[in-house]
């Protein structure tokens, strides 16, 4: 019991989360008694939601020393509906030193003291506390965006990157710090020199955790490809579009996934390959396409080419353990309950489940979304956005709304349901006309 | 959803006859005699495939399908250059994960193909595969298309060299081959005013694609002559 408890505490999160984003889907929640002290929004409700199923994951993967996560989980999720900047950087503050507390990870707490010196920054500059006030956006300067920046950045682990280590695995942090950078488009539109630094950093950690990971072995792999998702969340912020905000969204929804099916790399081998994103139509391939479509629609060509080639290595790092194990270093076996291959299996075929499920599901993932991209609108560009292709998948449009990248995947599955049919049909009747002539 | 239907319902022909089915198989078949006998290597053997192969074929057999080619029937679901890219390599990607891939052969091989990809989608304005069809009035766009057509191509033998018999094989090098040409019968439809649509529509594809082939076999005849 003692060890489900965790567990029920990070779903109910996740669940809170979800029927937040029922209650914010049409306007952001700011109750008159709070006196915008709370404020709730989309954005709030996909923390939770991602934070929740973060935990999760963690507690699947080692159920044991799971109350900390709990703690931090539900420290970071209050900071996301705090409507006043320092209590947000108090709950932030604590959620990091509880975090650092159970991992040994300094980094988690240092990272979170740089955002949350971010955030008082931004308020003692505005003369604002409550971002939701309409001078709010006054207290924007580079001083608070650079630390904001840096500590998602170092909650992410890019630090240890640049040291040539292996980011510290620390999930929990990344996603509260990468979200508080996501909510400075409550506050105004960013400057293009901020746009270009996100981008700048996110696309070259996209790509140097991309390189890493696609020979790394199979202990760090979740790990780089963490920092893999971290960096495809900053270049969403980076891009400062619609597109690049579903952009974020999609792959903070992705990367507990992925890293649910990474618990024990060298199992099962099916289902590593619907997590690979070599797969058309799962959810890293369709991550995979967001970046690049985002990056296009907003006319930055180069930066769409490294991410693409960042998408490829991706299939490598997983890809390898779906074909062959010999070569790899087995793992110690993981302190999953009821142990065994039949358990990692289970774990990792939810994992696939899940993966095309997002997959296909993109459509309906983008729909969700929607208010995300909506509510932020006040501090975006109108260089790109990902729009629904009714019965059909996704199209990217550029700020001219022309289409610049169309992903029909509803109607490719129907087309390629047909020709396996048409194939399956065609197999059987060579072989019957190959048996009646001997 | 009637109009998914409505589309599927007249996709019949791409799927059966042109530019998927039956096309598709005698084409790639004599585009994998033709390349085996130009890179000096023996011609594919006659081969029926398995039921497991429809795994490999049928993403490749789609790209195919929903290729933008006249004169086929307009399919309004088309896919861009990645969706394409993502789907043909689809059984390559597969069979390479079976030697753990160096991080820099992948480079090598696909760095290229990314490029011209993304240098085709700024020229046309856009990664769709209909969109490179239609030739750009202003001169840089041209280059940027044309040069982005040019190094897909120039990249083909790298990708295309050594690569095992099979059917999915075939569909992927015929798919690769195909995608790099639309630019080519955009830039000669728009050239060649003279000619009656009809005519153009029935004229400029199959001669660019042969040329193309034949180009191709050469690249692959000099790389084997250099070794």
């Amino acid at each position: 019991m003692k060890r489900v408890a965790p567990a029920v505490g990070l779903l109910a999160l996740a669940l809170l989360g979800m029927l937040l984003a029922l209650l914010a889907h049409d306007a952001p929640l700011a109750p008159t008694m709070a006196r915008g002290w709370l404020q709730a929004d989309a954005l709030s409700a996909l923390t939770m939601i991602v934070l929740g199923a973060q935990g999760l994951v963690a507690w699947v993967r080692d159920p044991r020393r799971c109350w900390p996560t709990l703690a931090a989980a539900w420290l970071f999720g209050a900071a996301a509906v705090m409507g006043h900047l320092g209590l947000m950087a108090g709950l932030l503050l604590l959620g990091g030193a509880v975090l650092a507390a159970q991992t040994g990870a300094r980094s988690a707490l240092v990272s979170t003291c740089g955002a949350c010196l971010g955030l008082v920054v931004l308020g003692v500059t505005g003369g604002a506390w409550h971002y939701g006030a309409p001078g709010a956006g006054a207290g924007l300067n580079s001083l608070s965006f650079a630390l904001l920046l840096a500590g998602a950045l170092g909650a992410a682990g890019a630090h240890r990157m640049v040291q040539g280590r292996v980011p510290a695995d620390t999930p929990l942090a990344a996603v509260a710090g990468l979200t508080t950078l996501l909510r400075l488009f409550s506050l105004g539109p960013w400057n293009l020199g901020w746009l270009f630094a996100a981008l700048v950093v996110g696309g070259a950690t996209a790509l140097w955790a991309a390189w890493q990971a696609a020979a790394a072995p199979p202990a760090h792999v979740a790990a780089w490809l963490g920092l893999y998702f971290s960096g495809l969340v900053m270049v969403g912020a980076g891009l400062g579009s619609g597109a690049g905000v579903t952009l974020a969204g999609y792959a903070l929804l992705t990367w507990p996934v992925v890293r649910l099916g990474l618990v024990r790399p060298d199992g099962p081998r099916w289902p590593l390959w619907l997590l690979t994103g070599a797969v058309p139509l799962s959810a890293p391939f369709v991550a995979a396409w967001l970046a690049v479509a985002a990056a296009v629609a907003g006319g930055l060509t180069l930066l769409a080419a490294l991410l693409w080639v960042a998408a490829l290595l991706v299939v490598v790092a997983v890809g390898r353990f779906a074909v062959q194990d010999d070569a790899l270093t087995p793992l110690p076996p993981l302190p999953l309950r009821g142990e065994g291959e039949a358990r990692h299996g289970v774990l990792m075929g939810a994992a696939a489940m899940l993966s095309v499920a997002l997959g296909v599901g993109a459509p309906l993932v983008v729909l969700g979304l929607g208010p995300l991209v909506a509510q932020l609108q006040g501090g975006l560009t109108p260089f790109g956005a990902i729009s629904l292709w009714p019965w059909a998948g996704l199209v990217a449009l550029n700020a001219a709304q022309q289409p610049v990248a169309t992903l029909p995947s509803l109607a490719l599955i129907v087309l390629m349901g047909m020709l396996a049919a048409l194939c399956w049909v065609a197999l059987r009747l060579v072989a019957l006309w190959g048996r009646r002539n001997g | 959803m009637g109009e998914l239907l409505g589309a599927l319902g007249l996709a019949w022909p791409r799927l059966l006859l042109y530019p998927g089915g039956l096309f598709a198989l005698c084409a790639s078949w004599l585009l994998a005699r033709w390349l085996a006998w130009c890179a000096g290597r023996p011609a594919p053997p006659f081969s029926r495939p398995a039921l497991v192969d429809i795994i490999d074929v049928v993403p490749p057999l789609a790209v195919l399908a929903l290729l933008p080619l006249t004169p086929a029937a307009r399919f309004p679901y088309g896919i861009d250059l990645l969706v394409a890219l993502g789907l043909l390599e689809w059984p390559a990607l597969r069979a390479t994960m079976g030697h753990a891939p160096e991080r820099n052969e992948l480079a090598r091989a696909y760095g290229p193909l990314v490029l011209a990809a993304l240098a085709m989608a700024e020229g046309a304005g856009g990664m769709g595969l209909t969109g490179l069809l239609r030739w750009p009035t202003a001169w840089p766009l041209q280059a940027l298309l044309l040069g982005g057509a040019g190094l897909w191509l120039w990249a083909l033998p790298r990708v295309l060299a050594e690569t095992p018999h099979g059917l999915a094989w075939r569909l992927r090098a015929l798919g690769l081959l195909l995608v790099g040409s639309l630019p080519l019968v955009g830039a000669l439809a728009a050239s060649a005013n003279s000619l009656p649509v009809a005519l153009a529509d029935w004229l400029i594809p199959p001669m660019v694609y042969l040329s193309l082939a034949f180009v191709l076999g050469g690249a692959l005849r000099v790389r084997r002559s250099r070794g």
